[in-house]
């Protein structure tokens, strides 16, 4: 439906695309004793390392082949043999995924033969999972590295029902939840708890909840991810009653896993507002075949009260947004859930999903191009990540911080948004920055055809006829 | 009640000195004005005096999406209908989609 109009600049100004190997290492901290590898120059992994550190303010395992220009040109496979097996011997971690770069595709590296070449070289260490996947900077972004990187674990990790001989429901309470990068920590445990009350038991797929949630350990520090996934739980996966697939981007990877394990697959778009989680609730009743929980028939009933309460700051309201296609696709159903206009929306990069956006057009570029859109169009609200913020207060706008990174705010990685309690949160953070922002009323009404003195008619030219 | 012929009849007057166009409808017809009254009083059509602004948010509001929303009934509650809701055959229900 939206007209997607392509970038038409040669640089970025305000970039708002964070790359597919952050993607990829985010997907890759889900999982358990893990670690992913950069295949590129160490300022490459630093760069992601930076971004990670300031969103969840921890310590995270990253790790980089180091090219320097030597092995740029000469070629660079050693790095990668020699990387796995260092961090096989020092951390002995269960996953390692290697992440290209720009620079490695540029160069015409070929991890999937490193992986092989080491796994020739290093027979002691077959019981680490190496996982190589292709994730240019240069092309895609967080959603579609992310992505990528779990298919391919998918397709690393989890057997085929055939050879391992699960089916479909051999657990009868387990449902595999396939989460993309718009989950934050705080919405994968609000996500428990809802499936917890049809006593079903999820199997995240991967779990940042419990790698990424911010919480002290006994130990001082890990070089591997402490908690996520367990690679043991996916060759469960076959043997769950459903998959739960939230996020267009997961398409592929959720296709793969019916294909391997024969489960059947509910897709979900996103969690934001009413309808989407309409959709939820009435998935795991499906699926569990308990009836609905009276705590979350109260919640949904919460949320149309918050609806209503916040739908005269809402209302109307012209919204620009910034955001990769899976979360400006949530965002978008959730304000015009509301009856707000999206007037300027702006993605990183092309993917299927947006032509599906109900919205006039979209943007394919940076925060310059959100900026002059939302000037043009006169936008009262911005919605994009921390580096959208001096965009706004260009603008003159709020803002309401969403996305990856935040790095400007403390527990944003924490926040939840999804449920019909995070959706009622969410649209009272909207409407608090409406009221604490704008001050905008209807000014006084004073009749000019009002028998009042003339004092008071002094705001008003009179009529000349 | 007047034609709309009838109307035009009755603008069609030479323009005040504010508005400059070339027919009359001087009601201080500019972006700020709220007030533009002169057609149904030249008219003498009845009509509301009132915040037009008010009137227009009000018309906004009352078309606003957020009602039929609202609305929406409880999706679990009506699965009783043959067919409509988690078939295994093909799309559950808005917003979800069952393989």
């Amino acid at each position: 439906m939206a007209d997607v109009l392509k970038r038409n600049k040669a640089l970025s100004v305000n970039p708002l695309k964070a790359s597919q190997p952050i993607g990829g290492s985010l997907a890759t901290l889900g999982f358990n004793r893990a670690i992913p590898m950069l295949h590129g120059s160490q300022g490459c992994t630093a760069f992601a390392k930076v971004f990670f550190v300031r969103h969840f303010r921890e310590p995270i395992p990253l790790q980089s082949t180091a090219m320097d220009q030597g092995s740029s040109v000469m070629g660079a496979d050693d790095n990668v043999v020699e990387g796995i097996k260092t961090i096989a011997e020092k951390s002995r971690p269960d996953l390692i995924t290697i992440l290209t770069t720009g620079l490695a595709e540029t160069q015409g590296a070929d991890v999937h033969r490193n992986v092989r070449d080491f796994r020739t070289a290093n027979p002691e260490f077959a019981d680490i999972a190496v996982v190589a996947v292709n994730t240019p900077d240069f092309s895609g972004s967080v959603e579609t590295g992310y992505a990528s990187t779990l298919t391919e674990i998918i397709r690393a990790l989890v057997p085929d029902a055939k050879v391992a001989g699960t089916y479909p429901g051999k657990r009868k309470r387990q449902v595999n939840v396939l989460a993309n990068y718009t989950l934050t920590p705080g919405d994968l445990e609000a996500l428990r708890d809802i499936f917890e009350q049809f006593q079903l038991r999820p199997v995240f797929v991967p779990d940042i909840s419990d790698s990424l949630d911010g919480c002290l350990t006994d130990e001082d520090f890990s070089p591997v991810t402490i908690g996520g996934t367990p690679l043991s739980e996916m060759t469960t996966l076959g043997d769950a009653l459903a998959t739960v697939v939230i996020g267009p981007s997961l398409a592929k990877a959720a296709e793969l896993l019916e294909e391997k394990t024969g489960v059947p697959t509910y897709s979900l778009e996103h969690l934001y507002g009413l309808k989407a989680n309409d959709a939820l609730i009435s998935a795991l009743a499906d699926i569990s075949g308990q009836p609905v929980p009276e705590r979350l028939e109260r919640q949904r009933s919460q949320l149309q009260d918050a609806m209503l309460d916040t739908h005269f700051m809402l209302g109307q309201l012209r919204i620009a947004i910034a955001a990769d296609a899976d979360l400006l696709n949530a965002f978008v159903a959730l304000v015009q859930e509301m009856g707000a206009d999206v007037v300027a929306a702006v993605t990183s990069c092309n993917v299927p999903l947006l032509a599906n956006i109900p919205l006039a057009s979209i943007k394919i570029g940076d925060l310059e191009d959100l900026e002059l859109l939302g000037k043009a169009n006169k936008v009262q609200l911005v919605i994009g990540n921390s580096h959208a913020v001096d965009t706004a207060e260009r603008l003159g706008t709020p803002i309401l911080r969403a996305g990856f990174p935040l790095y400007d705010i403390i527990g944003g990685y924490q926040k939840t948004w999804i449920g019909y309690r995070g959706s009622r949160q969410t649209l009272f953070d909207l409407a608090n920055l409406v009221i604490n922002y704008s001050h905008e009323e209807i000014p006084v009404y004073r009749s000019p055809y009002g028998q009042k003195p003339a004092s008071e008619l002094t705001d008003y030219p009179l009529p000349c006829h | 009640m007047k034609s709309t012929k009838d109307i035009a009849a009755l603008l069609d007057e030479p323009a005040c000195e504010h508005n400059k166009k070339e027919k009359s409808g001087c009601a201080f017809n500019d972006e700020d004005s709220s007030w533009d009254l002169y057609t149904p009083l030249k008219a003498k059509l009845l009509f509301f005096d009132i915040n037009q602004e008010w009137g227009r948010q009000l018309a906004l509001t009352i078309a606003n999406r957020i009602w039929e929303v609202v609305q929406t009934a409880v999706p679990w509650k009506i699965q009783s209908t043959p067919g409509l809701i988690f078939s295994m055959e093909g799309n559950a229900m808005e917003g979800m989609t069952h393989g």
